[in-house]
């Protein structure tokens, strides 16, 4: 479909939004194509970021995703210490956030996207995206139902650095950690290296902005998974597979409220339909074919997809809900999630590498 | 008859046919889940801005074990 069919079927939808759902959704689906047309025409991946740091000693890719944690980090957290409204993305530190993190980590490379790459590349068409979302968002159901099983394993509260410290040294900390990160990285890939790209620093830049907006208006941090999981918990519902009463998560009041209304309601929804609108917006000057892929490829790349669902909420979130707001809004558990997420990640490349995707 | 008429239609590669079918379904989904979800109360609308609102927010995170 060409570029002004499309922006017109997404002014109606907007327009809808504004109509019959909430002035608050509109924007948010406004953000949320910013977000995807970024990320699309970015190509901002944080899963080829990692990969070309391992397989080609490539900083290009993970200094652009410092330098958004870092800009993020500048513009949130003073907001968080002078709006008492606004919340950060606070995770507890426990056992299902080191091995969700892990398998995130390995099966992201597999998929090759996280929960904002399926997302855009689902929108830009790539087949085997598009096939992973419906499983990613099963995967992201079921991890959440299963949430209170894993949390039994063991956990502490959640660490917030702006409660802990104030903005101020909360980002000096925040800063130096990822000062800190760049320096091993600089040890790894050796001198003579390129660390800056046009791509990944407007990327940066823009998803800065972006993800700004989305705490501002939302009240809260850009969040991807929660989104998936609720489309799934509604199905499910509906079909009388699952029932939330008594479910830890589910049956808890907020996300019991939030599964009796429409999805058009829920802020984490309305952004991810954005994300998948405006990278089809950018989609639709693209050029070139994917290449096919064999039909064992297919099985192991959807089996990665549910786990990629399920992982990411015993992780308490994915690249964007742990990492990029979990770091920016002060939460340990993003700084918890990054190192975890790496390591299976060196598994991921080797699996990718060995099945040939 | 001319050679046009005789001519099939162009088939649909499987990668045009698996987009229809993901954004038929993403829009059946939504679809459904509108009609199927209560009425949007209008009067009991989240703040536009929840900064300085003095609203505390609502929505769902994945960073939220319950």
């Amino acid at each position: 479909m060409k570029r002004l069919p499309l922006a017109a079927l997404m002014a109606a939808f907007f327009i809808f939004l504004l109509w019959s759902v909430s002035v608050r959704q509109a924007l948010l689906f406004m953000v949320g194509i910013g977000l995807g047309a970024t990320l699309a025409g970015a190509r901002f991946g944080f899963t080829t970021g990692w990969r070309q740091l391992i397989e080609s000693r490539d900083p290009r890719g993970v200094t652009g995703q410092a330098l958004l944690l870092g800009l993020a980090a500048l513009l949130a957290m003073p907001l968080l210490a002078s709006y008492p409204e606004l919340t950060a993305a606070l995770g507890p530190p426990s056992i299902s956030l080191l091995i969700g993190a892990f398998v995130f980590g390995l099966t992201m490379q597999i998929a090759d996207g996280c929960g904002s790459g399926t997302l855009y590349k689902a929108g830009l068409g790539i087949p085997l995206n598009m096939g992973i979302l419906p499983l990613f968002a099963i995967g992201s159901f079921m991890g959440s139902a299963h949430l209170g099983d894993w949390l039994s394993l063991g956990q502490i509260e959640p660490v917030g650095l702006v409660d802990m410290l104030g903005a101020e040294k909360a980002l000096a900390v925040t800063m130096a950690g990822l000062v800190g990160a760049l320096i091993v990285v600089r040890l790894w890939v050796g001198p003579g290296k390129t660390w800056l790209d046009g791509k990944w620093v407007w990327g940066a830049v823009a998803l800065a902005v972006l993800a700004t907006l989305n705490l501002i208006i939302a009240g809260q941090p850009w969040g991807v998974v929660y989104g998936f999981g609720l489309w799934a918990a509604k199905a499910a519902q509906a079909a009388n597979w699952f029932d939330p009463t008594g479910n830890m998560f589910w049956g808890q009041e907020g996300n019991a409220q939030i599964l009796s209304q429409t999805v058009l309601l829920d802020v984490t929804s309305i952004t991810n339909i954005g994300i998948l609108a405006g990278a089809l917006w950018i989609s639709a000057n693209a050029t070139g074919a994917q290449k096919p892929l064999t039909k064992q490829q297919w099985i192991i790349g959807l089996v990665a997809g549910f786990l990629l669902g399920y992982s990411s909420r015993l992780a308490f979130g994915c690249n964007v809900g742990a990492m990029l707001s979990g770091v920016s809004t002060g939460s340990l558990h993003g700084w918890i999630w990054i190192p975890l997420a790496f390591l299976g990640t060196l598994v991921g490349v080797r699996l990718r590498r060995r099945y040939q995707f | 008859m001319t050679a046009s008429e005789n001519a099939s239609p162009p088939k649909r590669s499987p990668m045009t046919v698996l987009k229809i079918v993901f954004w038929v379904a993403l829009v059946g989904f939504l679809s459904w889940d509108w009609l199927a979800s209560p009425t949007v109360d209008l009067r009991n609308e989240p703040p536009v801005i929840a900064a300085g609102s003095g609203k505390a927010p609502t929505g769902g995170h994945c960073s939220m074990a319950k």
